[in-house]
């Protein structure tokens, strides 16, 4: 059941591919830009102005330092969301299926009604919560639900809270009709918390990027380091400059490119997490630990 | 309901393009910040840089390897300010948003609980934790404004205007009723309990907020950053002048603006609850609890709303 991530390409394919994704796109045209500049200008320094002015190299090694220290703060803190976020999502799975189990031994074998009622709402739950964190819900994954409950999801505000609402409301009922116990209505509720509480810090994740402030500064140094790059080779490397220009740009907006994208992990990129498998992955085995 | 939930409403703003990023020197109050100073700086360098040309020639130029062992050290440095005043920010989102979670639980239980008439309590409940949630905010800032706080029978918040912790004395008053009701047998054992572990999230959420609030980092830190980014600014003309001139001031420029920049950022965002553009959308998590309070209680709070 459980899936291994993809087999790794071969390592060459990986180093020449510049064009698969956006983010890579992206990275190569601020890696051209930063060439084509370059380029300007070796050619206006060397054959027409001749400022030269050349810094000396410490400033690049120091500048390349704290760029470097600053790119893996960035990197860091768009890593720990996406690993937060594939914690979460494996905590709410972790979390149905202990409901599941329990819900198996709580209900009697023939109580099919509850048993699907509660097998496909927190898998709808599921369902919403991904679509939420994206452009809305896709109501062809809701399945099976009360025309009743489906009215009430279709005009509610927000469709996974108003799920675990319905939920609450109906382990209370049945634990007045006395189908649970005491002890066992109190061990349901946790998983419907925890439910609810996965879906909320998701959302926190998904609007919460890095501080604006930090992102702005980081690009305009990374700028600033770019825009005086070239001066450090034009003079001794000529054209040549242009490759290596190019070659830092590519580095250093590359992981900063790279943060960006995975700081919001649950979109559809091929860097993203794999939320739609595991919804589907949900919904299995909450219908086979339920007998369904 | 006729809105549906969308989440770019509540997503933060977005990074701008590489290149739209050079032109915002002036937006907000740490930019500017920064850029005075490196402004003031670039002033001091030039004519550091007039003097020893053209005037003193003292001729003191310090080795290279100084300047990059002491940026390199201030470097560390800054980037231990950097994880540390993020560290705060992001741990400042996650209380907010275990409140905003347990807001939407709490009502959604007791939404299960309360009968579906008993308009009396849901609305009580509704009002308290929207309540909650914006004395913690105004308590974090300036001290409560009491006009944002919902009031549903005239008068009632006059006693909490002379409480000391406004936010203490609501879990109070929840906990309080959920102690009537169940002793007036409306709730039963388990729910009793389990109502207890939402009461002590509100706490420890109002608590560990105000930690973030009151504890930046170690003044002896702050002030030895300071001093330290002064030093190796006040010094650094004098490795470049005799070589690049006055090329050195745009060189020194931009390496200070890395520099005190980061610490101005650090600075700001170490404490998140305020209402700079950096800081956290504590406001709109505070409006949507009201609304998943009103909404999962099933009760109207305001008649319109007011802001």
């Amino acid at each position: 059941m459980a899936q291994s991530g993809k087999r790794p390409p071969l390592w060459i394919t990986v180093a020449f591919d510049f064009h698969s994704s956006p983010t890579l796109r992206k990275i190569l045209l601020y890696s051209l830009i930063a060439g084509l500049y370059t380029g300007f200008l070796d050619y206006l320094e060397n054959y027409v102005l001749h400022v030269d002015f050349k810094p000396p190299s410490v400033v690049f090694t120091l500048m390349g330092t704290v760029l470097g220290l600053l790119l893996v703060f960035r990197t860091n803190t768009a890593y720990d969301r996406w690993w937060s976020g594939r914690i979460l999502l494996s905590d709410l799975m972790n979390s149905n299926r202990a409901m599941a189990i329990k819900l198996n031994a709580y209900l009697t074998a023939l109580d099919t009604i509850n048993r699907k009622f509660f097998a496909h709402m927190m898998s709808n739950h599921a369902f919403a919560m991904k679509e939420n964190l994206r452009q809305g819900i896709h109501w062809d994954e809701i399945e099976e639900v009360d025309a009743e409950i489906l009215q009430r999801l279709k005009k509610c505000y927000h469709v996974p809270n108003e799920i675990i609402t319905i939920v609450n409301e109906r382990i209370t009922e049945l634990y007045r009709a006395g189908l649970f116990t005491d002890p066992q209505v109190l061990e349901l509720t946790k998983h419907t918390d925890n439910a609810s509480n996965v879906n909320g810090s998701c959302e926190r994740i998904r609007t919460s990027p890095v501080p604006f402030s930090y992102n702005v500064h980081l690009k305009k140094f990374m700028i600033f380091f770019a825009v005086i790059c070239p001066f450090g080779f034009i003079h001794e490397l000529n054209y040549w400059s242009v490759l290596i220009v190019m070659l830092i740009v590519y580095a250093l907006a590359g992981l900063d490119a790279i943060g960006e994208e995975i700081e919001d992990p649950f979109g559809q990129d091929e860097n993203d997490l794999p939320i739609d498998k595991i919804c589907k992955q949900n919904r299995s085995s909450l219908n086979t630990i339920l007998k369904l | 309901m006729a809105k549906k939930f969308h989440i770019e409403a509540g997503v933060q703003p977005h990074p701008p393009l590489l290149t739209s990023v050079l032109f915002d020197f002036h937006k907000t109050a740490t930019s500017r910040k920064i850029l005075y100073r490196t402004i003031a700086l670039c002033i001091y360098v030039f004519a550091v840089d007039y003097l020893e040309n053209y005037v003193l020639h003292v001729a003191f130029k310090p080795p290279y390897t100084i300047f990059y062992l002491v940026g390199l050290v201030l470097g560390w440095l800054l980037v231990f300010r950097t994880y540390t005043a993020y560290d705060r920010w992001w741990k400042g989102r996650t209380e907010i948003s275990y409140l905003s979670n347990n807001a939407k639980n709490l009502s959604s239980k007791l939404n299960a609980y309360l009968a579906k008439n008993d308009l009396e309590n849901r609305t009580f409940f509704a009002k308290m934790i929207s309540n909650h949630a914006y004395a913690m905010k105004e308590t974090l800032r300036y001290g409560v404004r009491f006009d944002e706080l919902i009031e549903t029978i005239p008068g009632e918040l006059r006693e909490l205007k002379k409480v000391y912790h406004v936010p203490s004395e609501i879990t109070s008053q929840i906990m309080l009723k959920i102690n009537d009701l169940y002793k007036a047998k409306k709730l039963t054992f388990p729910q009793y309990w389990e109502l207890h572990k939402y009461i002590d999230m509100m706490a420890e959420v109002v608590g560990n907020c105000e930690r973030i609030r009151t504890s930046p980092m170690p003044s002896a830190y702050r002030i030895h950053l300071k001093k330290f980014i002064l030093f190796f600014a006040l010094i650094s003309p004098f490795y470049f002048v005799h070589e690049i001139d006055h090329w050195s001031v745009l060189i020194i420029g931009i390496i200070f603006y890395a520099m005190t920049g980061l610490e101005a950022i650090g600075e700001e965002i170490e404490d998140p609850f305020g209402q700079d553009e950096n800081d956290l959308p504590i406001d709109f998590v505070c409006h949507s609890i009201e609304k998943y309070a009103s909404i999962n209680l099933n009760v109207q709070l305001r008649t319109k709303r007011n802001h």
